[in-house]
């Protein structure tokens, strides 16, 4: 039923009176605009008070999204943003939980704190405004007192969470270039030489998939001859366009280099005594696209002074608001991006800020003279992601699936993020944009769970008022308080008021389940119905 | 007109060196924003080159023999079920009867052999492990560790080849106690009159230092000859042409030349030929132990 609702619709309510006649995008209302911003920015639906105030005076839509770039739950956002293109997220490194005689149940945070380390630092140069380029410049890193534990880092005693930290180990001072929890993710070995990493790098920070590019093996020598792919690398035409660049980016990368895969020690340990060994393994200098460097100290204000790192970031902030891909004809849009993104000091929430000014973001729907290409290009509903929709959960209802210490929404291993459309960095790197059979199912049961927990304990156990701010299990259908209850879970949850026809739907669903099993089945039963709906995992 | 547009947009550094955006022109949007680094310039000068190579050496020279040492002591512990297998044990986690802990996998083999009076004496050891005493001080490793030694008479040589991460927070010597990451080859040899040993690779006990065909030598007119490089704290690797004299001129590798420097290594140099068999303490008489 979800499947159908969420393919078949229309799309969210949009104001059409305000689109221009020729405009391919035409804007969301204002307050599922409120909503759209405050899921992207913050992972949770807005406030009673602030659709409150958007209703009593539009103009206050921007102010609000300011608001929600200053709040403090934008960094987990942003963490979760980057994890789905940075994919170090992943559920297991080659150094694990046990390598450090951590106890098993610290086995989902080892690794996501791994996972995390690279996420945390760019989103912490984000949210405190430092110029972007800090990200490969800076000296820092952050960490929470479980990396701190076994990481050759400063962590501050007696804190807690996620705190900047600096290496103790002499690497160099590279932001994320220097990062364990990258090179965890993106490992080596003694016939790749750093070149993936390198390539990871091109496509991550300057958005070129040296990968992607066609390359032509004909005539070249066997991928199984090992000595002759080696020649051929640094001879053969097809092979010298990427290689003569990625090579000498590799040779930047060898302090990373392990003698023991798999091995604790070796790999939380930078190696500035291994720097040299790409001169020798490689045959190739450090360099940048041709500019000499004499290590990586040098690589992270090279990237910065190159005027694609800047493209990219105006890019990959479009992609993560946009909800796809930037293509060609984004250029303009992209363009505009990248100067209002150097203009404004390279803060990063100024380029949020931006995104979420563009047409592209703010679409409900296309015109009606949008091509087929059009609509299969620009998704203008978005599928909650699991980050958002456990973040969401546990905002409304204060429920969290958790199992054995592992976050079930955040996991592949005993979890199910990928079910629910989520990326797990190794075998799914995009997330889902459309609903399908397993998500359907993860969604029911989160929501039978949320709902679960909130009845049990606001409207049973008597806990604090979190989702139900107005009834208790003595009221009927009828009753103000119930009729006040159905209208706050319509604005919160959806952030639109309910109209009649809702209202009643709602109430014989209730009544339908409380003859039978009384009113707390029937609040459970609401509830987890209202989680599902297309207008709350949707948005 | 245009230099007041490159003067708009010249990078500015704050005060502890930190790039900075600089502020733009609209006409020329078009460029990246210009970083810089203090990297274009030395950082150190040649007497931090100096003081650095000095406060390194009191770390001590790094000692395969000493880990070797460490780890047959951890040996003598073995209770015939922990570690199973003995020196070539691959174990999940496993504490002996009297306390000490072993996990992780270890290779050890050595071989000696007499051929035309000499004697040939070789170990191979690869870790993977971290074993804990009693008191809670751990040994761990993540390399390997090759030697091969031929004594006869009036003639001594060695071949190393040293690998990976490793520290032991028991030890008494400062480089292993602080741990050790290294990836160096060394050949040595020693006659009735002089020894020396080349060393090339890197090594970092403290500080990063890497040998590019240095000799040390038991010649008390040569302790030391060769490039040796040492990292700033900047990141970059600052280079010293050690002359036989002990003295020699420094450079920021690849830059400028920041002048001469004599640092006192002697007795670094000394520890350094620690690694060559039959130059025992006393025999050096260096007034060393294995080390601070």
């Amino acid at each position: 039923m979800i499947l159908l609702a969420l393919a078949c619709a229309d799309g969210p309510a949009t104001d059409s009176s305000s689109a221009p006649p020729e405009a391919l995008h035409v804007p969301l209302s204002d307050e599922l605009l409120l909503r759209r911003m405050s899921l992207d920015l913050r992972g949770v639906p807005p406030d009673l008070e602030d659709l409150d105030a958007l209703e009593a005076d539009p103009g206050q839509l921007d102010g609000l999204r300011d608001s929600y770039l200053d709040d403090p739950l934008l960094e987990d956002r942003l963490v979760a943003m980057f994890a789905d293109r940075w994919h170090t997220r992943i559920d297991e490194f080659q150094v694990v939980y046990g390598d450090y005689d951590l106890p098993q149940d610290l086995e989902f945070a080892f690794a996501r704190d791994v996972g995390e380390e690279p996420l945390r630092l760019m989103a912490w140069v984000a949210v405190t405004d430092q110029p972007w380029p800090a990200i490969v410049t800076t000296d820092k890193t952050r960490a929470t007192p479980l990396l701190g534990q076994v990481w050759p880092v400063d962590y501050p005693e007696g804190e807690q969470g996620w705190q900047t930290v600096t290496w103790t180990d002499l690497r160099p001072p590279v932001g994320v270039l220097a990062s364990n929890g990258l090179w965890w993710r993106y490992t080596t070995n003694a016939s790749n030489m750093n070149r993936a990493r390198a390539a990871t790098l091109v496509r991550l920070l300057l958005c070129q998939d040296m990968l992607s590019r066609p390359v032509s093996l004909e005539g070249s020598v066997s991928l199984e001859d090992e000595d002759g792919t080696a020649q051929a690398i640094k001879n053969a035409p097809s092979c010298v366009a990427c290689h003569s660049s990625i090579e000498p980016l590799a040779s930047s990368l060898f302090g990373f280099w392990t003698t023991v895969e798999y091995n604790a020690l070796e790999s939380a340990t930078y190696h500035p005594e291994r720097e040299s060994l790409g001169v020798a393994y490689l045959e190739a200098e450090p360099a940048y696209f041709g500019q000499p460097l004499s290590g990586l100290s040098d690589l992270g204000v090279a990237i910065a002074n190159d005027p694609r790192f800047y493209r990219c970031a105006a890019e990959s902030a479009a992609a993560m608001l946009w909800h796809r891909e930037v293509e060609a004809e984004d250029f303009a849009s992209i363009e505009e991006l990248r100067q209002d993104f150097i203009q404004g000091e390279l803060a990063y929430r100024g380029l949020l800020r931006a995104v979420t000014d563009t047409a592209e973001y703010r679409a409900g729907a296309l015109a009606d003279h949008a091509t087929e290409e059009d609509l299969d290009r620009e998704p203008t509903l978005r599928l909650l992601s699991p980050d958002q929709f456990a973040s969401s959960l546990l905002e409304l209802t204060g429920f969290s699936w958790t199992s054995h210490g592992f976050d079930q929404l955040a996991n592949d291993k005993i979890g199910h993020r990928i079910l629910l459309g989520g990326v797990d960095g190794y075998q799914v790197t995009r997330p889902q944009r459309d609903p399908g059979l397993t998500w359907t199912l993860v969604v029911e049961r989160a929501s039978q769970a949320a709902a679960d927990y909130a009845v049990e304990s606001e409207l049973v156990g008597g806990g604090a008022p979190r989702l139900f701010l107005n009834v208790d299990l003595a009221h009927q259908p009828g009753d103000a308080e119930f009729t006040a209850e159905l209208e706050q879970l319509h604005r919160r949850l959806y952030a639109t008021r309910a109209d009649e026809a809702w209202q009643s739907a709602v109430q014989d669903l209730w009544l339908e389940v409380e003859a039978d099993e009384g009113p707390a089945e029937a609040w459970k039963a609401v509830v987890s119905a209202l989680l599902r709906d297309p207008a709350f995992v949707g948005y | 007109m245009l230099i007041p547009l490159i003067l708009a947009c010249s990078p500015t550094t704050d005060p502890k060196g930190t790039p900075t955006a600089s502020s733009r022109d609209t006409a020329l949007d078009l460029a990246a924003p210009a970083w810089s680094a203090d990297d274009a310039v030395a950082a150190w000068d040649a007497q931090d080159i100096q003081a650095a190579l000095e406060l390194n050496a009191t770390l001590g020279f790094a000692n395969p023999e000493s880990i070797r040492r460490s780890f047959l002591d951890f040996m003598t512990q073995d209770d015939g079920t922990c570690p199973s297998g003995g020196e070539n044990f691959g174990s999940l986690k496993c504490t002996t009867e009297s306390g000490y802990t072993f996990s992780g996998i270890s290779i050890y083999q050595e071989r000696s052999s007499s051929v035309d009076g000499a004697r040939q004496q070789s170990w191979t050891h690869v870790g993977d492990y971290k074993l804990t005493r009693p008191d809670g001080t751990s040994f761990e490793s993540g390399g390997g560790l090759v030697s091969s030694a031929t004594v006869g008479t009036g003639l001594a040589e060695i071949d190393l080849k040293l690998r990976g991460s490793w520290i032991d927070a028991g030890s008494n010597m400062g480089w292993f106690r602080s741990g050790l990451s290294w990836l160096l080859l060394g050949l040595g040899r020693r006659d009735a009159e002089v020894g020396e040993l080349t060393l090339d690779g890197g090594v970092t006990t403290g500080r990063a230092v890497y040998f590019d065909d240095v000799r040390f030598s038991t010649d008390p007119d040569c302790r030391i000859e060769g490039t040796l490089s040492i990292q700033g704290d900047d990141g970059h690797w600052y280079d010293w042409q050690a002359g036989c004299d002990g003295c020699g001129p420094t450079s920021l590798q690849g830059g400028e030349e920041l002048g001469s420097i004599c640092p006192a290594l002697d007795t670094w140099a000394a520890a350094a030929m620690l690694l060559v068999p039959g130059l025992e303490p006393e025999v050096m008489d260096t007034g060393l132990e294995d080390g601070p």
